[in-house]
């Protein structure tokens, strides 16, 4: 009888596990690919054996536990984390204040059209360096944020206004809807889910954006400045640090993609397919 | 509700001094062919399109559309209020109990099947305060059961609050179920080709002529 239960538990055990794996499939393929990236890596910086040009894993780790010991590492994440924040807010609001003006109204579109276009193709290295003679070491970073974050906000903005369904604006026009339930309505529904997939580029962008003008602009306190000591030491202390940081920046931005997509799963579940 | 010596055409004149009334407080149904501009002439009483010449009388209109066309973001209640000129949830709530919809007020559009869908439009054209209902094929594509019940549901409506209703239909049988009278537009440019009033004693008769004409 004993027998009988244990293959049972054990039939059920192994139907549990098959059930997470599929349920978490795409994850897990995720996290497998990580570890082959990471072997892949260790077994190259193994062979090269050239700290300052590819460290190990194990000291890449190392170097992020000696950071996460200090309390300044925290003061400079939390500032670049808080600049970040400030570009893309900034950037974000009149992105989607200018699309909106510019989705509803095509002279607005073209006369904005120049300004976005050169802000599109202008290397960021070039605006960081124009910006560093107007503003402060701090608040060069933020100014960056706001020019990477607003033109791919803007242009998601105008594009989905622009394309809201036209049998929901006739039906709102016959019914003489307000300004603003039509906006409420009919507009943001239709480009929330549009504005939300620009918002998560923009914020990997931005955070790429914000630390590079931070190296540059040698900001105090500050994830890009702690980079830039970090290759300063190399010679002593090898590349390990500044892989470090670079971890650092990726998981800030890799927690905001997952927070972003959040966000659109609470509003999917609230409005469903529409959102 | 008329018109007087309208023009209108995309490129092409559809119209050509049009001049028709319709006569208030009346369901006219009006039938043609694919392209004659039956939906056009409902779009010019809505002010969805304006004419290259003539008058049309100006009317506050409601406006059953083919496609339901509920906002996607609202629920059912919503759907009425957004679009009352004065949102009264009481009156909503009635509306939707005359076609049958009250259990459902709470639900989204996604969440409702087509039939239930047209139910809620309908609610909604009669709920919002208007002088004129546009019906533009509401009922196509629906299966005969279905759309023989919401000819229920909507003759039950209408009586309980009559309006001036042009309802525009491809189907002879169905103007002949809901409206009082028919107008049969064809030609290029349109012209009203035969005008009558829906009798009980002469409906038979009336479906022939109108299939006939619809034919030639």
């Amino acid at each position: 009888m004993k027998k009988v239960e244990s293959a049972k538990n054990k039939k059920d055990g192994v139907a549990a596990f098959r059930t997470f794996c599929k349920k978490h499939l795409a994850f897990l393929i995720g996290l497998g690919a990580l570890l082959v990236f990471a072997a892949v890596w260790e077994i190259v910086a193994v062979c090269m054996q050239q700290a300052w040009v590819l460290p190990r894993v194990e000291d890449v780790l190392v170097a992020l536990g000696g950071l996460l010991a200090k309390p300044d590492f925290y003061r400079a994440t939390g500032m670049t984390l808080l600049r970040s924040l400030l570009g893309f807010g900034i950037g974000f609001v009149l992105g989607v204040l200018l699309g909106i003006l510019a989705g509803v109204r095509r002279g607005v579109r073209a006369a904005l059209q120049p300004i976005v276009a050169f802000l599109r193709a202008a290397p960021t290295m070039a605006l960081t360096l124009i910006i560093m003679v107007w503003f402060r070491q701090a608040y060069t970073p933020v100014c960056i944020g706001v020019l990477m974050v607003f033109p791919i906000i803007y242009a998601t903005t105008a594009d989905s206004i622009a394309t809201a369904d036209p049998d929901l604006l006739e039906m709102a026009k016959v019914y003489r809807m307000s300004r603003k339930n039509k906006l409420l309505h009919i507009y943001v529904p239709h480009a929330t889910p549009m504005i939300l997939s620009g918002a998560t580029t923009a914020f990997a962008l931005n955070i790429k954006a914000t630390v590079s003008a931070e190296i540059l602009a040698l900001t105090p306190l500050s994830l890009g400045t702690g980079m830039k000591i970090a290759k300063d030491n190399f010679i002593e202390d090898g590349a390990a640090p500044v892989f470090a940081w670079l971890l650092v920046a990726v998981l800030l931005s890799v927690v905001f993609e997952l927070l972003f997509k959040g966000v659109h799963k609470l509003l999917k579940r609230r409005y469903g397919n529409e959102v | 509700m008329k018109f007087e010596k309208v023009t209108f055409g995309y490129g092409e004149p559809l119209f050509e001094d049009l001049s028709i009334a319709f006569t208030p407080g009346r369901i006219t149904a009006i039938l043609g062919g694919s392209g004659v501009g039956k939906t056009t002439l409902l779009q010019l009483v809505a002010g969805l399109r304006t004419p290259k010449a003539g008058e049309i009388e100006q009317a506050r209109v409601s406006y059953l559309f083919q496609q339901p066309r509920l906002l996607p973001s609202a629920s059912v209640l919503d759907n009425l209020l957004l679009t009352m000129s004065n949102p009264d949830p009481e009156k909503a709530m009635q509306w939707l109990q005359e076609v049958e919809m009250d259990k459902h007020a709470r639900l989204f559009p996604r969440q409702l099947s087509g039939g239930m869908a047209q139910r809620v439009a309908m609610a909604r054209a009669f709920a919002y305060e208007a002088d004129v209902l546009l019906m533009d094929e509401p009922f196509r594509g629906l299966d005969v059961g279905l759309r023989l019940r919401l000819y229920e549901v909507f003759k039950r409506a209408w009586q309980a609050h009559p309006k001036t209703t042009l309802l525009v239909t491809h189907d002879p049988e169905e103007a002949l179920v809901l409206a009082d009278e028919v107008v049969l537009l064809a030609g290029q440019p349109v012209q009203v080709v035969y005008r009558s009033e829906v009798n009980e004693g002469t409906r038979e008769e009336l479906l022939e002529k109108l299939k006939l004409h619809l034919m030639h």
